[in-house]
């Protein structure tokens, strides 16, 4: 290498670089220092690089690389002193009871049933007195106080119905957020999170993912662009493409608000139970959509290899952990926010505007329950009747963004249920936020009866959003097939945006298709074999046709994946 | 002659990663995956194997304070002294 050191001086000098340097380089064959010595000395640097695989046997990059490798080993040994025992003992002793297969499934499902069990139960009685207090102070209370100065309704509606109501759902998915964002990242301090990966490897390769595609699909959990673009630590197309596939079922934080709006009001005892189920289901059809997908569309590939590096346990920091939580609230509640109070006004504004050109309310809603009921027809199999026709718009303004789901709902059950208190009546703004309080106190100390607004005495609590949406569903059965087709669905606008940049504007509308039609595919069942006993001929019928409308899907997939074998 | 983990060396065959049984230590003698060279397991180190199970695809190994998963195929690139 000297020699080439030698003849490179003019050269290096030349650059403003270090000669040695620059030879090194060159016998890597970096590009950067083939271009610094415009190619002038490749002839005699691959003469070196031959030499030098003659004499070590390796090609010469490994043979640097193992040098200079070995001589940080050789000062780290010189120069690192350890004054006690490390924590790597009783690191191994726990990896091999966690990552053990009698101990390592059941621990893994039991953290995650504790993330959720805290994310819905802690912070119920919170999402209660934050939606019931806000209810109070930003939509009721300046609807009476606007209506007594006798401004004009459109403004009333704007901004009660608009912003205080935008505003009210927006600060109801604060707690939950915060405690799963808070959840995750403990658990990624912790150390828990590699080892997670090492549990799911296991399932992953049967699918043709390497275990490292466990980390876009976690990140998934928190929101689906991000993990969308986590997918490029993986190697192969392949493996990217398919993990891109999946990470959608994943359920996002911005979903959590309607399972635990919905869990609320249909299950408001089980609640963590139901949500940890979605999210399980979630899990479970990503592993069942990777190995159908293996299996048809990207038929023979294998997972790649991977190497990650298992950090030891230890106590979390807290500071650091709520400095990344707040990072995370910060920023999905200035988006959540933006998209939900932005669809909350239009809605309101274009209700307001419907009216008046109609100048009767009941002609103008007689028209818009037309219109929502023919929106209603492709979800009746799996519970959504037609008179629960924004369920079915909630779905729409949910593809801007998931967190729109809830606010939607709440502005338009508002608009056809016209639950607004009269301004003529007494308002008692004081017995509203009482009331407020009382539901959280009673959430906390675990009395539900009283906590559950549809058995309040007081009729604030009634107002809630809560029954509402027991009035419009039929069933708890229909609610859940209904929290399922959210889960399933397409992705949001932004996470579509990010799928057609990564891997094309064909790959994205596959997605699309794929996971709604796989969404209505669960719903169904899931709906048709709950209340089978109810209507049997019904259901056998539905029944048939998924069975059938499955099979061809995937006879299709593994037809388009034969002709598509050498782009994948 | 006895390999460093106590088993017998087996003649002519080159051992890699997988040879070695949980508990028992080696010395890399090269690692042709550059990625995990970078990360710690590169030529000259000592590492013991923590997991190695047939049914996995990956093993757990140990080179100083450090742990790594590492798939089998990669494994297979890092052979022992």
């Amino acid at each position: 290498m000297r020699r080439l050191q030698v003849c490179l001086i003019v050269a290096a000098d030349d650059a403003g670089v270090d000669s040695r340097w620059l030879a090194i380089k060159l016998l890597e064959r970096d590009p950067f220092a083939r271009e610094l010595t415009a190619g002038l000395f490749d002839e005699l640097a691959e003469e070196e690089c031959a030499r030098i695989a003659r004499h070590t046997g390796q090609k010469p990059e490994e043979a640097v690389m193992d040098a200079r490798l070995g001589f940080i080993r050789g000062l780290a040994r010189d120069v690192v002193q350890r004054k006690r025992v490390s924590r790597r003992r009783v690191s191994d002793v726990a990896d091999r009871l966690l990552l053990s297969r009698p101990l390592g499934i059941p621990f893994f499902l039991g953290v995650m049933y504790v993330v959720f069990w805290l994310t819905v139960r802690l912070t119920q009685p919170l999402v209660d007195f934050t939606d019931l207090a806000l209810n109070a102070l930003l939509v009721n209370a300046p609807r009476i106080w606007l209506a007594r100065l006798g401004m004009p309704e459109i403004l009333g509606s704007l901004l009660c119905d608009g912003v205080g109501a935008g505003l009210t759902t927006v600060a109801t998915f604060m707690p939950p957020i915060f405690m799963i964002f808070l959840c995750l990242s403990l658990l990624e301090e912790s150390g828990y999170m590699a080892r997670a990966a090492f549990i799911m490897d296991r399932f992953l390769n049967r699918i043709g993912l390497p275990g490292k595609a466990f980390i876009p699909l976690l990140v998934g959990f928190g929101c689906t662009v991000p993990a969308l673009l986590a997918t490029r630590t993986l190697e192969q197309r392949r493996d990217r493409l398919l993990t891109m596939l999946i990470a959608p079922f994943m359920s996002c934080g911005a979903r959590m608000p309607v399972y635990a709006i919905f869990a609320m009001a249909f299950f408001p005892n089980q609640g963590n139970i139901v949500i940890f189920s979605l999210y399980l289901t979630g899990v479970v059809l990503a592993i069942l959509s990777g190995l159908m997908l293996h299996r048809t569309l990207f038929r023979g590939g294998a997972a790649s290899a991977f190497v990650m590096e298992l950090p030891p346990y230890h106590l979390p920091a807290l500071r650091g952990c709520l400095e990344h939580v707040w990072a995370n609230l910060q920023s999905f509640l200035v988006r959540a926010g933006q998209v939900i109070l932005t669809i909350a006004i239009l809605l309101s504004l274009a209700n307001a505007l419907f009216e008046k050109a109609y100048r009767n309310p009941e002609t103008a809603f007689a028209h818009r329950s037309a219109a929502g009921r023919v929106l209603t027809v492709p979800l009746r199999p799996m519970g959504v009747t037609g008179d629960n026709w924004p369920a079915a718009a909630a779905l729409l303004t949910g593809l801007m963004a998931k967190e729109a789901i809830v606010g939607t709902l709440e502005v338009l059950y508002f608009q056809t249920e016209k639950t607004a208190p009269d301004s003529r009546k007494p308002f008692d703004l004081r017995a509203e936020l009482r009331a407020a309080g009382s539901a959280l106190f009673a959430g906390f100390s675990g009395s539900a009866a009283t906590a559950d607004p549809d058995r309040s005495a007081d009729p604030a609590a009634r107002q809630g959003l809560l029954s509402t949406l027991r009035r419009n569903f039929a069933s708890p059965t229909a609610a859940y097939a209904y929290l399922l087709f959210v889960l399933i669905y397409s992705p949001c606008v932004a996470a579509l945006i990010v799928l057609a940049r990564e891997t094309g504007w064909r790959w994205m509308g596959f997605a699309v298709t794929y996971q709604s039609l796989l969404a209505w595919l669960t719903a169904t069942v899931f709906y048709q074999c709950a209340s089978f006993p109810a209507a049997p001929l019904r259901s056998v019928g539905w029944l048939a046709f998924v069975t059938a409308l499955t099979a061809a899907g995937i006879a299709l997939l593994a037809a388009y994946g034969k002709r598509i074998a050498h782009e994948v | 002659m006895k390999s460093e983990t106590g088993t017998p060396a087996t003649a002519g065959k080159t051992r890699n990663l997988l040879d070695l049984q949980d508990g028992e230590t080696g010395r890399i003698r090269s690692n042709r995956d550059r990625k995990s060279a970078e990360m710690g397991l590169f030529a000259g180190v000592r590492v013991t194997m923590f997991r190695n199970r047939k049914s996995e695809h990956s093993v757990v190994v140990g080179a100083g304070d450090a742990r790594f998963l590492v798939s089998r195929p990669i494994a297979e690139h890092i052979e022992l002294a």
